[in-house]
C-alpha cells in the first residue's frame, strides 16, 4: 500500500511540476507617451506577434503590449519601422502589409492604412518624410507617397526591384534597391527622386543588395550594401547628394549606421561566427575613428542601434537568437553601459520620448 | 555510380532464389510478436474497420489514434501532416507501404496528408521488429515506421470489387474503386481514388481582444492516385510482387493566417511514381524477401504574388530514389532461435534549378539480428549506415552502428518489455543545400531511445479488456533546427539542438460482445515532457519544446448492433507553446474535438453494401495544432461504398 502511494505521489509531483507558471501581471500602457521608450519588436515571420513595448524611464515598468493595450487588436506580422513625424508616429509593418498610424501624444490609433494594390500585398518596409508628405518604400517595387493630414497613400513612385531604406537630402529621396527576392541576381542601385516632382531621375550603382541609407550632418548620403552574405562583404558607401555619384566605398564591414551629431555609429553582425561591434565613424573626416566603439559583452545578437539627441543615450536592440524576447541595452554617448531592459520578441527600432 | 546500383540491385534480386519445393509457412505468420497467443495487442495497430469507423481524408488524420504521436497539421482538408514520435521529428519517421518505404529524400519527412486510406487494411506504428523481413532495412533503422498494408498484397480467393464515394462539406467530392482478380497463381489488381476539396473554410481566430470571422481561402485541392498490382504465386509459401503507384496533385496552400493580409496565393502541384518489384517467402526455416524500387516525385512550387522581378515564383523540384534490399531469416528447429541478415542500398537524387549539381546520396545499410526465446524473449538489432553525399567539391562519407536491444517476458496475463534503441536521421537534401537555408556542414542527428512496457489483458465472458502503459525516456542531440541567421527572413539549419523527453503512454481497451451487440471504449492517452537542453546559457534551457503538449489522447467509443452502428471519437490536445521559450505570449489553448458518426451496413443482391455519415468538431470549435493555420469548423462527411467479394 505505501509502495501505491508512493507512486501516485511520484506522479502527481511531475505532472503538477511540469505545470505552467502563471504569467507576470502586464504594466498597463500609459495615457500619455512621455519620459519613455517606444520599442518595435518585429516578432517573427507568419506568427502575426509584432508588438510595441513602452518603457517607462521613470520607474523603468515595460509594457510590452502597448499597441493591443491602444486598439484592442494586434499589430501584426513583422513590423519594419518605427518613427514620429509631427504629432503622429508610424509603424511600416511588411508581412501584414499595412501602415499604421497612430496620436504621439495618447497612442491611439488614428488610422490604418492598408498596403495591398490590386490582390497583391506591397510589403512596406521603411519610411521616411519630407514637407506633409510621408515615403514608404514597398517591396513591389514602388515608393508610396503618403498624405500626412488624410493619411491615405495619394501617389506610387516605380523604383528598382524591391527597395529597402530611404533617406531625404537636398530635397532628393535616396531609395535603396535590394533585389532581395531575386537572389542570387540582386539589385545594386540607389533610386534618386526629385521630391519637387516625385519623378525617379537617377539610379547610382553602390554595391549587391543595398539596405540602410542615412544621411550625415552635411547632407552627405550614406548606403550599406549588404552583399550576399558571404564572399561578398556588407559595406558603406557615401553618395554625393549634389552630383549624384557614390564617391566612395569604404572597407570597413558595415550592417546597420545610425547618425549620433556629426558621426555615425557603424554597426556589424557577423553570421558566420555570430559575434558583433559598433564602430565610431566620424562623417567630418570620413574616417572610422573608433572600431569598437561599445562593448558588445552582454549582446547576444545585435539587431538595430538608436541614437537620441534627446537623451543623449545610445540604444542596442537584442534580438537574443532571433526566436527569444530581446532586450534593449542602453548606453550613455561615451559607450558605458547603463542598464537592460527585456521587450518583446526581436525589437530592432526604439523611439524616445521626452 | 547508376551501373553500381544496378548492379547491386540485380545482384539482390537474383540472389533470392525461387526454390522449387518447400514446406510452407505463411510469412506474415510466423512474425513472433505479442499478438499471438495471448490476445494482447502492444503493437499499435489500426485495422480496416477501425479505418472506416473515422471517415478520414487521409492517414495523417488517423495518426492521432496513435499514443506517441504528435501531429502537425497546417490546416485545410488536404494541408499538409506531418508527425513527431515521442519528440523525435519527422525525419526519424519512415513511411512504409506494402513493404516499401515511401520517398522522402528532399525534404526528409512525408506528408501524411497525402496518403489516402481507402485501400489500407492495416495501418501500423512499429518501433521494433527486428526479425520481420517485411519492413526495408533502412527503415528498420529509423526511429519509427509507419507501416500501411493495402488491399493489394492480401491474397484473395477469386475476385473482389470494391467502389465507392465520399461527398461533403466545403465542396468535398471522392471517388474510389478497387478491382482485383486472381487466375490460378496470378494476382490482379487495380485501385483507383480522386478527390477534389474547393477547400472554403469559415472560421475564427482572436486578434488582441478581438475575434475575427472570415472565410480560409486558397485551400482548393485536387488529387487522383492509382496503383496497378501483379502478384504471382509460385508455390503457397512464395510470392512475386509487382507494382506501379502513380498520383497527381494540385493544391491551393492556404498558409498561416496573416493579421490584415488575406491574399494567399500560392500552389504545390506534382507527381509521383513508385515501381516495386518484391520476391518473398519461406522455405524450411528460412523465410526471406528481397525487393527492388524506383521512385521520382515531382514537386512544383508556385508563388503568384512574389515580388521578385518576374513577378512569381516557380520552383520545380525532381527526386529520384532507387532501392534494392534483402533479408533472409533462419529460424531453428524449435523455434527458440532465430537470426536475420540483411543488406539494403539506396541512391537519391534531387534535380533543381537552384543546384548547378544535383545533389547524391549512396546509402548502404547491413542488418543483424536475433531472436532467442529463453526466459522471456531477448532480441538485438545491429545496423550499420553507410552514407556517401556526393557533392560538386568532395564526396562526404559516414558510418554509423545502430545498436538496439529488446527483452519480453509474458506470464499469465501479464507482459513486459524493456528496450532500447539508438537511431540516427540523415539530414534532408533541403536541410543541407536548399538555397540559402542549407547547411552542407550538417551532422546527422542522434537519439537513444529506452522504453518499458506494462501489458495486461483479460477475458471474462463476453468481455475483453486489453491495457497497457509505456514509459520512455528519449535523449537526442545534434538536432537538426532552422534558425534564423542572417535576419528574419533569412534562415539556416544548424546542429545545435540537444533535448530530453520523458513520458507515458497509456492505452486501454474494453470490448464488449454478444451475439449482434457489439460496444467498445478505447482510451489512448500520452504524457510528454520534452525540455530544451541546448544551451544553458539561453532563454529556452529546460523550457517545453515548440508544439511539445504535455498531455495528449484521444477516446474512441464505439457501438454496434445488428445492422446499425455509432462512433464518437473525442480528441484532445493540451496547452502547448508555438516557440520554444516558454512564455504567455507563445502558449497556444489546448482543445477538444468532437466527431460523430454512423453507419449502416446491409446486402444487396447478396454484396455488403455500407452507408457512414459523419458529423466532424460537432461543437464547432475553432483550433490549431500549428499557431494561426485554422483548422475547419464543423463539418459532415458521407460515405457509399460496395463489395463484391468471392
Amino acid at each position: 500500500m505505501k509502495l501505491r502511494y508512493a507512486l501516485i505521489g511520484i506522479l502527481a509531483v511531475t505532472i503538477l511540476g511540469c505545470k505552467k507558471k502563471n504569467p507576470d501581471p502586464e504594466t498597463p500602457a500609459p495615457t500619455t507617451l512621455s519620459h519613455g521608450l517606444l520599442v518595435l519588436n518585429e516578432g517573427l515571420f507568419n506568427h502575426n506577434n509584432s508588438s510595441l513595448s513602452w518603457i517607462n524611464q521613470n520607474d523603468h515598468s515595460i509594457s510590452n503590449s502597448f499597441f493591443e493595450g491602444k486598439t484592442g487588436r494586434g499589430l501584426g506580422d513583422t513590423g519594419n519601422d518605427l518613427k514620429r513625424y509631427g504629432g503622429k508616429i508610424y509603424v511600416v509593418v511588411n508581412v501584414s502589409s499595412t501602415v499604421e498610424i497612430l496620436d504621439a501624444v495618447t497612442g491611439e490609433s488614428l488610422q490604418q492604412i492598408n498596403m495591398i494594390h490590386n490582390g497583391t500585398p506591397k510589403q512596406p518596409r521603411s519610411i521616411t518624410f519630407y514637407g506633409p508628405k510621408a515615403y514608404v518604400t514597398c517591396y513591389d517595387g514602388f515608393v508610396d507617397v503618403i498624405d500626412t493630414l488624410s493619411m491615405s497613400v495619394t501617389q506610387r513612385i516605380a523604383v528598382g526591384n524591391n527597395p529597402e531604406g530611404l533617406a531625404v537630402s537636398n530635397g532628393k529621396l535616396y531609395v535603396a534597391n535590394s533585389g532581395g527576392l531575386n537572389y542570387p541576381d540582386v539589385d545594386s542601385t540607389v533610386s534618386v527622386i526629385d521630391l519637387s516632382t516625385n519623378q525617379e531621375i537617377q539610379r547610382i550603382t553602390v554595391g549587391n543588395n543595398p539596405g540602410g541609407v542615412c544621411v550625415d550632418s552635411e547632407g552627405d548620403v550614406y548606403v550599406i550594401s549588404r552583399g550576399n552574405y558571404s564572399s561578398i562583404p556588407s559595406r558603406m558607401h557615401r553618395i554625393n547628394p549634389i552630383t549624384d555619384t557614390k564617391e566612395f566605398t569604404y572597407s570597413f564591414d558595415a550592417g546597420g549606421m545610425t547618425r549620433m551629431n556629426d558621426q555615425l555609429l557603424v554597426s556589424y553582425y557577423d553570421y558566420s561566427n555570430s559575434t558583433s561591434h559598433i564602430g565610431l565613424f566620424d562623417a567630418l573626416t570620413e574616417q572610422l575613428t573608433v572600431p569598437n566603439y561599445i562593448s558588445m559583452s552582454g549582446i547576444t545578437t545585435l539587431y538595430g542601434v538608436t541614437y537620441s539627441p534627446v537623451t543623449g543615450k545610445i540604444y542596442c536592440t537584442d534580438a537574443n537568437t532571433f526566436s527569444n524576447t530581446g532586450f534593449i541595452h542602453v548606453f550613455s554617448q561615451a559607450g558605458v553601459f547603463e542598464r537592460t531592459y527585456n521587450v518583446g520578441l526581436n525589437p530592432s527600432k526604439v523611439l524616445v520620448f521626452d | 555510380m547508376k551501373l553500381r546500383l544496378t548492379y547491386c540491385l540485380l545482384t539482390i534480386l537474383l540472389g533470392s532464389p525461387c526454390f522449387g519445393q518447400g514446406e510452407p509457412k505463411e510469412l506474415d505468420s510466423v512474425e513472433i510478436s505479442f499478438s499471438q497467443g495471448a490476445n494482447l495487442q502492444l503493437a499499435q495497430t489500426i485495422r480496416v474497420a477501425r479505418i472506416q469507423r473515422r471517415l478520414v481524408n487521409d492517414v495523417g488524420q488517423l495518426m492521432s489514434l496513435f499514443t506517441g504521436v504528435q501531429t502537425k497539421s497546417y490546416g485545410g482538408l488536404g494541408g499538409m501532416k506531418t508527425i513527431t514520435f515521442r519528440s523525435l521529428g519527422a525525419g526519424h519517421i519512415s513511411v512504409v507501404s506494402d513493404h516499401f518505404a515511401l520517398s522522402q529524400t528532399q525534404s526528409g519527412q512525408a506528408d501524411l496528408g497525402q496518403i489516402p486510406v481507402d485501400f489500407i487494411n492495416k495501418l501500423e506504428l512499429v518501433g521494433y521488429n527486428p526479425l520481420s523481413v517485411n519492413y526495408p532495412i533502412h527503415s528498420k533503422l529509423a526511429g519509427q515506421i509507419i507501416a500501411m498494408e493495402t488491399r493489394h498484397v492480401t491474397k484473395i480467393d477469386t475476385f473482389g470489387i470494391n467502389f465507392g464515394t465520399q461527398f461533403g462539406s466545403f465542396g468535398q467530392f471522392d471517388g474510389h474503386a478497387f478491382v482485383s482478380r486472381r487466375f490460378s497463381k496470378l494476382q490482379v489488381a487495380l485501385s483507383m481514388k480522386g478527390r477534389r476539396f474547393d477547400g472554403d473554410y469559415p472560421f475564427a481566430y482572436l486578434n488582441g481582444q478581438t475575434t475575427s470571422r472570415t472565410t480560409r481561402t486558397n485551400g482548393d485541392l485536387t488529387d487522383a492516385f492509382g496503383t496497378a498490382s501483379v502478384s504471382y504465386f509460385f508455390k503457397p509459401m512464395q510470392k512475386l510482387y509487382a507494382a506501379y503507384s502513380g498520383a497527381y496533385y494540385d493544391k491551393g496552400l492556404p498558409g498561416a493566417v496573416v493579421f490584415y493580409n488575406e491574399t494567399a496565393n500560392q500552389r504545390l502541384f506534382g507527381n509521383n511514381h513508385l515501381f516495386t518489384l518484391r520476391h518473398s517467402g519461406s522455405h524450411k526455416q528460412l523465410i526471406y524477401s528481397s525487393g527492388a524500387s524506383f521512385q521520382q516525385s515531382e514537386l512544383n512550387y508556385l508563388d503568384s504574388n512574389y515580388l521578385n522581378a518576374a513577378g512569381y515564383l516557380h520552383s520545380r523540384f525532381i527526386s529520384q530514389e532507387s532501392t534494392g534490399n534483402t533479408q533472409w531469416r533462419y529460424l531453428s528447429p524449435n523455434d527458440s532461435l532465430s537470426f536475420l541478415l540483411g543488406a539494403g542500398v539506396r541512391y537519391e537524387q534531387l534535380f533543381s534549378e537552384t543546384f548547378d549539381t544535383p545533389p547524391t546520396r549512396f546509402s548502404t545499410d547491413i542488418i543483424s539480428a536475433f531472436e532467442w526465446i529463453w526466459k522471456g524473449t531477448f532480441s538485438a538489432q545491429l545496423g550499420l549506415q553507410d552514407i556517401q553525399d556526393i557533392r560538386p567539391a568532395q564526396t562526404k562519407h559516414t558510418t554509423v552502428l545502430l545498436p538496439s536491444g529488446e527483452w519480453k517476458i509474458r506470464h499469465k496475463n501479464f507482459s513486459f518489455i524493456a528496450g532500447y534503441r539508438y537511431t540516427v536521421r540523415q539530414p534532408s537534401f533541403n536541410e543541407l543545400y536548399y538555397n540559402q537555408v542549407g547547411n552542407d556542414k550538417l551532422l546527422p542527428e542522434k537519439a537513444h531511445l529506452a522504453y518499458t512496457t506494462f501489458g495486461y489483458s483479460h477475458e471474462f465472458g463476453e468481455w475483453r479488456y486489453q491495457g497497457a502503459v509505456q514509459p520512455f525516456y528519449v535523449h537526442a542531440t545534434d538536432k537538426i533546427l532552422a534558425i534564423p541567421t542572417k535576419n528574419l527572413f533569412i534562415w539556416s539549419i544548424q546542429n545545435i539542438g540537444k533535448s530530453d523527453a520523458y513520458g507515458t503512454e497509456v492505452r486501454q481497451f474494453i470490448e464488449y460482445h454478444k451475439n449482434h451487440l457489439k460496444a467498445s471504449v478505447r482510451l489512448q492517452y500520452t504524457f510528454q515532457y520534452t525540455i530544451d537542453l541546448s544551451d544553458p546559457a539561453s532563454a529556452t534551457y529546460r523550457d517545453v519544446l515548440s508544439y511539445s503538449p504535455l498531455h495528449a489522447g484521444t477516446a474512441e467509443l464505439d457501438f454496434e448492433i445488428k445492422h446499425w452502428g455509432t462512433s464518437l471519437l473525442v480528441t484532445y490536445q493540451g496547452e502547448r507553446y508555438a516557440l520554444n521559450q516558454n512564455i504567455p505570449a507563445n502558449l497556444l489553448e489546448d482543445f477538444v474535438l468532437l466527431d460523430l458518426s454512423f453507419f449502416y451496413r446491409g446486402t444487396w443482391r447478396e454484396h455488403e453494401f455500407t452507408a457512414r455519415m459523419a458529423i466532424n468538431n460537432l461543437t464547432n470549435n475553432y483550433y490549431s495544432y500549428i499557431r494561426y493555420f485554422v483548422m475547419p469548423g464543423t463539418n459532415v462527411a458521407f460515405r457509399l461504398s460496395y463489395n463484391l467479394e468471392k
